[in-house]
């Protein structure tokens, strides 16, 4: 026990020397937080489109206003050329809506009548909302033609957990998940790969510390920073973006606790294993930043990643920290539901420390060479 | 001219000894090559904003033809999977309190019988709003389909049909819009960290100092450093690119030598932020913190990962200092739209302004500090 102090506070010292890394270490979570929990909008607003009115009606200029008032869109800057099509190329226009003429004539006799959206389609996210705008033109504008529906079904639309669909307290759940894994992920496997680089590990080897004391030392270290970490991004996500939570916390914190240990033990083996921390850097963002910021379900939905890929989902720690974040931030019910989180997060902290200890093990002088 | 050969033979010597000091290196090799492929891959296949394979669930309090019509219109809206018949609401909010469910629907007993005598029914709808992607999209989508429904296939023809054409991408696939900009991320990555380690390397060991001995000129031994580098990347963009047409079908519309022209001045910026950050830091653990602290705001705020329309006024203001930002569009217009020079000169003069800008500051820095 003793020896692992010792070797932590070695270990701390090494890092405490370094002021850039030590204020990195910190400033990195709340840039990454405040980031993505501002930065990450959900709906697409002020979509610029080109509207062209050749009726010229007072039912089309109805139907023209009623496009400009909402918030999705916004008229782009554009001269009225023939050719529609070059236009979307060449403006930044993603839609042209094209009223063709004699539109409010046919609506007054009540004839079928049509009018166009050409969508720029190499803008998914705006395609999607501009083929949502113009079907809703089109369902208002029949309305406005027959003076009322035959039918009408309305929906009484409830949102459970978080009513105004805010996006923070969605995203902000999902950053912890992102932040506490790479950054204390990316100071121990840096640190590890430090010693094999600068060729200090041998003076580990050849000492009487075993693997796992050496490598209990240098992760103590770095769950103690990750934790301070969490602390940080907790405090601010309640004090920027209004974050409580839903339950007790117990959950969370023993899953973060757990979370953290198994970020560590990850970069711990990350490290050994790359022998130098340009490796270890770009090895922990492939493997530890990449997936969980895409495979976790933080941003887009794990059900919309194709079969062949969403196996790979199983095995992204992130994804069951977030999903234990969104619950105790969120839907609330504790232990009852989400206690598989911290178990699935104790086993993955389990493989990466003994991943770790295997790679370090073959680089231990036995005794019997001593 | 002598002269100008001696040149080219000193340079041709030092890009020789810093290549083959990068191919000595086969992690840093493998390293440079093998993710960011493994990126592409997985960002273009994970990367999907829209709203499909979520779960349903119903309870049909009201058993009729008019509430199965319902249910079986929002079926066909492709929104959804598979539809779970839930026993009562208190169950479904049970599930979704669980998370096994995003969205359900409550058909009340009386809907059928509401919609023949009235002509107006209702329902209602439950969202977790935990997921607040899924729920903010479904919201919208299912209103939609909601309001168009009309029972018993009466009143087929609406008066107003829009038509809707998409171009450049009918089927609207999330890869194609995903690709070209992940690609400019990966390079941005790839880039920052070689170029900035490489430099360091020689600043930690000291040999940096050796280098300075020889007659060489500051600018000829970055330049020795870059090249190989340089090669190394536009092989990378190669790879990528390629690796997009062939797993995902991207379409490739525009003109080859003027997305090289892109790529290339694109790496040049990349390169331009490593040998920044290089200057800035002592030590490479430093500069991989703060290669962290760059990269991370730039691919954010350049609409590359997550679109640009969904960010805040204020960030992509900011956006419009982040050198990716005109990359992506430029990938983005060239390979998918097929637009030419004359559409993207702009973004092209942007993308040489911060090159050059960031190359004479870093050289500028490092005369100062090596002197």
């Amino acid at each position: 026990m003793r020896r692992i102090v010792v070797q932590a506070a070695k270990e701390w010292s090494e890092f405490r020397r370094d002021r850039l890394s030590l204020a990195l270490a910190f400033l990195l979570p709340l840039a990454t937080l405040l980031l993505f929990g501002s930065g990450v909008r959900l709906q697409a607003k002020h979509i610029p489109i080109v509207v062209r009115d050749l009726d010229k009606s007072s039912i089309s200029k109805r139907l023209v206003d009623h496009l400009e008032s909402s918030e999705v869109v916004a008229k782009a800057r554009w001269e009225a050329t023939d050719s529609s099509t070059a236009a979307l190329c060449a403006s930044d226009a993603r839609a042209i809506i094209t009223v063709p003429n004699g539109f409010g004539d046919d609506i007054e006799f009540g004839d079928p009548t049509k009018f166009s959206a050409q969508i720029d389609g190499s803008d998914i996210t705006t395609a999607h909302v501009m083929k949502a705008v113009a079907r809703q033109i089109g369902i208002s504008a029949s309305d406005a033609a027959k003076e009322g529906k035959d039918y009408e079904v309305e929906p009484d639309v409830q949102v459970r957990f978080n009513p105004d669909l805010k996006e923070s307290l969605f995203i902000v759940p999902g950053v912890f998940g992102i932040v506490l894994f790479m950054y204390p992920a990316l100071l121990a496997a840096v640190a590890a790969a430090r010693e094999s680089e600068l060729g200090t590990v041998v003076n580990l080897y050849t000492s009487s510390l075993s693997a796992i004391e050496a490598l209990m030392g240098k992760a103590a270290v770095y769950i103690l920073v990750g934790l301070l970490e969490a602390a940080l991004t907790l405090l601010s996500g309640r004090a920027i973006f209004g974050l409580t939570f839903a339950s007790e916390p117990s959950l969370f914190v023993v899953a973060t606790v757990i979370y953290l240990c198994a970020a560590v033990f990850f970069g711990l083996m990350v490290g050994t294993f790359a022998r130098s921390q340009t490796v270890a850097v770009q090895a922990t963002a492939t493997g530890g930043f990449f997936p969980s910021l895409l495979l976790s379900g933080f941003v887009y939905p794990i059900a919309n990643i194709p079969p062949q890929l969403s196996w790979l989902c199983l095995f992204v720690p992130a994804r069951y920290y977030i999903d234990a974040c969104r619950d105790a931030f969120l839907h609330g019910t504790g232990w009852t539901c989400a206690w598989i989180d911290p178990l699935v997060l104790a086993v993955f902290a389990a493989v990466f420390f003994a991943g770790a200890w295997w790679l370090m093990r073959p680089m231990q002088l036995d005794d019997a060479h001593a | 001219m002598p002269k100008c050969r001696l040149l080219n033979h000193r340079l041709f010597g030092l890009i020789a000894k810093e290549t083959m000091q990068i191919l000595r290196e086969k992690h840093l090799l493998f390293l440079l090559l093998f993710p960011p492929t493994v990126q592409l891959l997985l960002l273009g296949a994970a990367l999907d904003p829209g709203v499909h394979n979520s779960n349903l669930g119903v309870v049909d309090y009201d058993q009729s033809a008019g509430s199965r019509g319902l249910i079986s219109r929002l079926m066909e809206s492709k929104l959804f999977r598979d539809d779970h018949m839930v026993s009562d609401e208190q169950q479904l909010n049970k599930q979704i309190g669980r998370g096994q469910l995003a969205v359900g629907v409550v058909i009340p007993s009386n809907f059928e019988q509401q919609l023949e005598e009235r002509h107006q029914a209702k329902v209602r709808i439950i969202l977790d709003g935990v997921d607040a992607y899924t729920a903010g999209i479904a919201n919208v989508q299912l209103k939609q389909v909601i309001s168009e429904f009309e029972p018993l296939e009466k009143n087929e023809h609406k008066a107003v049909v829009p038509s809707i054409s998409i171009l450049y991408n009918p089927d609207l696939r999330s890869s194609w819009y995903f690709i070209p900009g992940v690609l400019g991320a990966m390079l941005t990555l790839t880039s920052t960290l070689v170029s900035s380690s490489v430099l360091l390397r020689e600043k930690e060991l000291g040999t940096l100092e050796q280098l300075l001995l020889t007659p060489y000129e500051t600018w000829e031994i970055l330049l020795g450093k870059i090249a190989p580098i340089f090669a190394l990347l536009m092989c990378d963009a190669g790879v990528a690119v390629l690796t997009g047409m062939l797993v995902f079908g991207v379409p490739f519309r525009g003109d080859v030598g003027l997305f090289a022209l892109a790529s290339a001045l694109y790496v040049f910026v990349g390169i331009g932020l490593g040998m920044m950050l290089a200057t800035v830091c002592r030590t490479e653990r430093q500069s991989h913190l703060v290669s962290f602290f760059v990269n991370v705001p730039v691919m954010q705020l350049s609409g590359a990962v997550v679109p640009f329309e969904t960010m805040p006024k204020l960030l992509q203001d900011i956006g419009t200092l982040d050198p990716l930002r005109y990359f992506t569009v430029i990938a983005r217009s060239l390979m998918i739209k097929g637009a030419g020079f004359g559409a993207l000169w702009p973004d092209l003069l942007a993308l040489f302004m911060f090159a050059l800008a960031l190359f004479c500051f870093s050289l500028k820095q490092f005369r100062r500090q090596l002197s």
